[in-house]
């Protein structure tokens, strides 16, 4: 920053125009500033400082090996610190230095603006993954004996496998976009199969029975394997908020806050072995602060328990929640709380 | 003077424990939840939930008459998310095995079914009524999970729920007033699911395929399938052809062959949706459903 700010002239009154413009968000910054010959007094210094809008200085550069030098500049710098703010104008003043009268004058003497984002914003968007899955090759009805439930058959993982309900969005680096989202949050879930357990599995059930690729295969209605499947209902699952919380620590860091919720009525189980099932229920808040290289999250929600749940930000592991192995959880609240701080390099 | 310093370390730990015990109770949560009406009826909001929780996880067991009486005024409550739980309390008491190879589960299913019967008619109302729509959908649930009764398992060894005439009518009327979407699909995914002697059944399933929602017509495509509703034949056909959703167009194929032989007169319009079908799922499910045809078709 300091090498960006530091740009004096002296003993001379010129402006440095500048024309580029870089993209907008929190941390973007708008800087004018102005050279001032002014009155030369012998062992001041220049200054260039930078305020927010509530005049929090956000930095300073001086030329301390200039004794000649006079002015002190002030930029007057806007970060934007709501997400309701804009740029405002940038006003140079210039401060009679000390010994020269008290209070000190402040006197406009024109701007001139560029912007450019702080270094160190963090990367322009994340990618938010979360799912729910069965990590198990099958589950028991436990209302209905006899008939069990295709699962996932993974762990946790970012890439590949199937999922019983998902949500992927890349929210926006707010300090550095004006948009809320680069692809907004979109979900799907899963497709649910059941299968007759007496048909269906290569083995007993307690000695590790998995299913038959011929069960996988048996895509008759009405067979003898396969007994229904369909997509799952996502209802309204997805994220429905996308909350500016401003910039903070002297405007180097800007915060987001997104909730996420997810309902499927009952991934796991499909039609017509799903009337009056439970739903699958979880829902979250997270807070990402980009700045200084890095994105620092807080992860604080709350699922059924049940299927096992796992959340990554840009591929990197948040939430890896193990399944509390009763499907019975499902019935009720989310109420297996999690919550994760971290951070990760952007 | 080692005597002095145990004294002053017993009293110390008394002290200590005089001053923490009661915010470390607090903090346990070691108040009693009520187990009465009165105690439920004067507690806070809070207090109610927990309450429900509680009850629906069995970790507080009233009197059966308490838990019905409770379970009555929290679904009577002004404040929406008691009576949200209160119907979820419904759900998890009901969630019993169903059938069992020893009938001491489904004994303690039918004891707790009969048990809850008399919450059934603020269930009913609720779902008529209530104001907020997350109540209307877990009263739906509550109220399938108390009022449904098992079919026994048939040559497709589909095992298949049965609601009554009165809960098929409820649902029928809600149906015909209701705005919110996941309402609507909990609606017919349940008169879809569930076989009822009503007529009423029938009548909102071929209602239902002209909702505006794919998730609500998804469902009643199944169901019209499953009810054998013969004038709904050329609407299932024409949405395996032409519906824009993927959910939809695979709720037909397995629709279709729930018609079985009532189908084969579309085995073309099959052949035809197959060669344009691009989603893998669907295309093997109107394959699957091509073979299940033609082999009735034979057998006929």
């Amino acid at each position: 920053m300091r090498s960006t700010i530091a740009v004096f002239a002296l003993l001379s009154l010129f402006l440095l125009p500048t024309t580029s413009r870089a993209q907008e968000g929190d941390l973007t910054y708008t800087v004018g500033w102005q050279a001032e010959l002014g009155i030369s007094y012998f062992g001041a210094a220049i200054w260039l400082r930078m305020w927010d809008d509530n005049w929090n200085l956000l930095d300073q550069d001086f030329n301390n090996g200039y004794e000649y030098a006079s002015a002190l500049v002030m930029a007057d710098v806007h970060a934007r610190n709501d997400s309701q703010s804009v740029h405002a104008g940038e006003t140079i003043y210039w401060y009679w230095p000390e010994g020269y009268g008290w209070p000190p004058d402040l006197h406009e003497i024109g701007y001139i603006e560029d912007s450019a984002s702080l270094p160190g914003a963090g990367p322009g968007s994340v990618t938010l993954s979360t799912d729910a899955f069965i990590p198990y090759n099958w589950v028991g009805d436990p209302l209905l004996l006899g008939l069990i439930y295709g699962g996932d058959d993974r762990g946790f993982s970012y890439y590949g496998g199937t999922s019983r309900i998902s949500i992927v969005g890349d929210p926006y680096n707010p300090g550095i976009n004006d948009g809320n989202w680069l692809l907004s949050p979109a979900a799907q879930a899963g497709l649910s199969e059941a299968y007759d357990l007496h048909t269906s599995l290569d083995n007993l059930p307690f000695l590790g029975g998995r299913l038959t690729q011929a069960a996988r295969d048996d895509w008759d209605w009405g067979g003898d394997k396969k007994l229904a499947w369909a997509f799952g209902d996502i209802g309204d699952s997805g994220c429905d908020s996308y909350e500016r919380l401003g910039d903070s620590i002297q405007a180097w860091t800007s915060s987001v806050r997104i909730r996420c919720h997810g309902y499927g009525a009952n991934p796991v189980v499909p039609w017509p072995f799903s009337a009056f099932a439970p739903d699958i229920d979880w829902e979250f808040t997270l807070t990402l602060t980009f700045g200084f290289d890095q994105v620092q999250y807080v992860l604080d929600g709350s699922s059924d328990g049940y299927p096992s749940f796992e959340l990554y930000l840009s591929g990197h592991p948040v939430l890896q929640q193990q399944d509390s192995g009763d499907p019975w959880d499902l019935v009720g609240w989310p109420d297996t709380p999690f919550y994760v701080a971290g951070q990760f390099s952007g | 003077m080692m005597r002095r310093l145990r004294f002053f370390a017993v009293y110390a730990a008394a002290l200590s424990f005089a001053v923490a015990a009661p915010v470390l109770a607090q903090s346990l949560g070691a108040a009693p939840l009520p187990q009465t009406t009165d105690q439920f009826r004067r507690a806070d909001t809070r207090v109610k939930l927990a309450t429900l929780r509680a009850m629906a996880s069995r970790t507080v067991m009233p009197t059966a008459g308490n838990l019905v009486s409770i379970v009555q005024l929290a679904l009577d409550d002004t404040a929406p998310e008691v009576r949200r739980n209160g119907c979820r309390v419904v759900t998890a008491r009901m969630w019993h095995p169903r059938s069992s190879s020893s009938s001491a589960g489904v004994d303690a299913w039918r004891a707790e079914k009969a048990g809850l019967e008399p919450v059934k008619g603020l269930l009913l109302g609720l779902i008529r009524s209530d104001p907020d729509e997350v109540v209307r959908r877990e009263a739906i649930i509550a109220a399938g999970n108390l009022d449904l009764e098992l079919e026994p398992s048939d040559a497709s060894r589909l095992p298949r729920v049965r609601i009554s005439a009165e809960l098929t009518a409820v649902l029928a009327d809600a149906y015909r007033n209701e705005q919110d979407t996941a309402v609507r699909t909990e609606i017919v995914k349940s008169l879809s699911a569930a076989r009822s002697e009503s007529s009423r059944r029938s009548e909102v399933l071929v209602a239902a395929l002209a909702d505006v929602a794919p998730q609500v017509v998804q469902y009643a495509v199944l169901g019209v399938g499953d009810a054998q509703v013969k004038d709904a034949l050329p609407t299932v056909v024409s949405y395996l052809q032409r519906h824009p959703e993927v959910r939809v167009r695979l709720a037909a194929a397995q629709s279709l062959a729930m018609y079985g032989a009532a189908a084969a007169p579309y085995l073309p319009a099959l052949q035809e949706a197959l060669a344009q079908e691009s989603d893998p799922t669907t295309r093997k499910t109107i394959e699957g459903t091509i073979r299940v045809i033609q082999r009735v078709k034979r057998w006929l």
